[in-house]
């Protein structure tokens, strides 16, 4: 793509789509404990990220690339945490040593699982929106 | 007033998310999504701290860590390298996400404890 969008204007998608994105975290992480907020934040961070970039996959322009920043990178980015989710399995866990490191580590990869699940599914619907755009 | 706080923090991590990805990217090569993987594992590493501090910074750890280390990026990045059978790579790539994510955040919290002993 010749002349991407400015800096400052890459810069602001990012941070508007960021504060969103957390606000909503926070949002739902006010509503219960444990795992379950950040999952279901997680699951549906990564739905949309899935669909966005899979249906935005053709095709150039600055509105695309903002975006694609805004609600991809910004949002689902921010809606999404990787770090709070690894501190709420090592809580729930509460391995006492090296060894006991696999629990988190085996559950962790059930939500990872989870996610791949849900970007498959997200990528495919967003073919089928590339698709039908481009007819 | 929190909101205002959380919204700020979280925009500043995802800014901070995606420059520091652009940059380890232009230098180490897109072979792996090293930016996003060095941006999960200083995340755990940093939220270890805090939690290993004792203190409740909420934006410092759901506003702005939370923001900076991203679960969605990992999954659809797996998911595009095992769309172009790179399956290897892909294993890999999560394998050292969720190993080199718990070590950080266990090394963090190990370290914060230590700091707030002195």
């Amino acid at each position: 793509m010749e002349n991407p969008p400015r800096r400052w204007a890459q810069v602001t998608a990012v941070a508007v789509g960021g504060a969103l994105g957390t606000l909503a975290r926070a949002a739902l992480a006010a509503t219960g404990h444990g795992l379950l907020p950040i999952m279901v934040a997680n699951i549906a961070g990564t739905l949309v990220l899935a669909v966005l970039t899979s249906a935005l996959l053709t095709g150039g322009g600055h509105g695309r690339r903002l975006l694609a920043l805004a609600a991809g990178t910004g949002m689902c980015g921010a809606l999404t945490t990787y770090s709070g989710l690894v501190l709420e399995v090592l809580r729930l866990t509460a391995p006492a040593s090296a060894a006991q490191l696999l629990v988190p580590l085996l559950l962790l990869s059930a939500c990872l699982l989870a996610g791949l699940l849900t970007a498959v599914a997200g990528w495919a619907l967003g073919s089928l929106l590339r698709d039908g755009r481009a007819q | 007033m929190i909101w205002a706080g959380l919204a700020l923090a979280g925009a500043a991590g995802a800014v901070a998310r995606w420059l520091l990805d652009q940059g380890i990217s232009a230098l180490a090569g897109r072979l792996l999504p090293w930016g996003v993987l060095g941006v999960n594992v200083l995340g755990c590493l940093l939220l270890g701290i805090v939690t290993g501090l004792g203190q409740d910074m909420q934006l410092l750890s759901t506003g702005f860590l939370g923001a900076f280390t991203t679960f969605s990026t990992v999954c659809v990045d797996v998911v595009r390298m095992l769309g172009e059978s790179h399956r290897l790579r892909a294993a890999g790539y999560a394998a050292l996400t969720l190993v080199l994510g718990v070590l950080a955040l266990c090394l963090g919290v190990l370290c914060g404890g230590a700091l707030t002993m002195r």
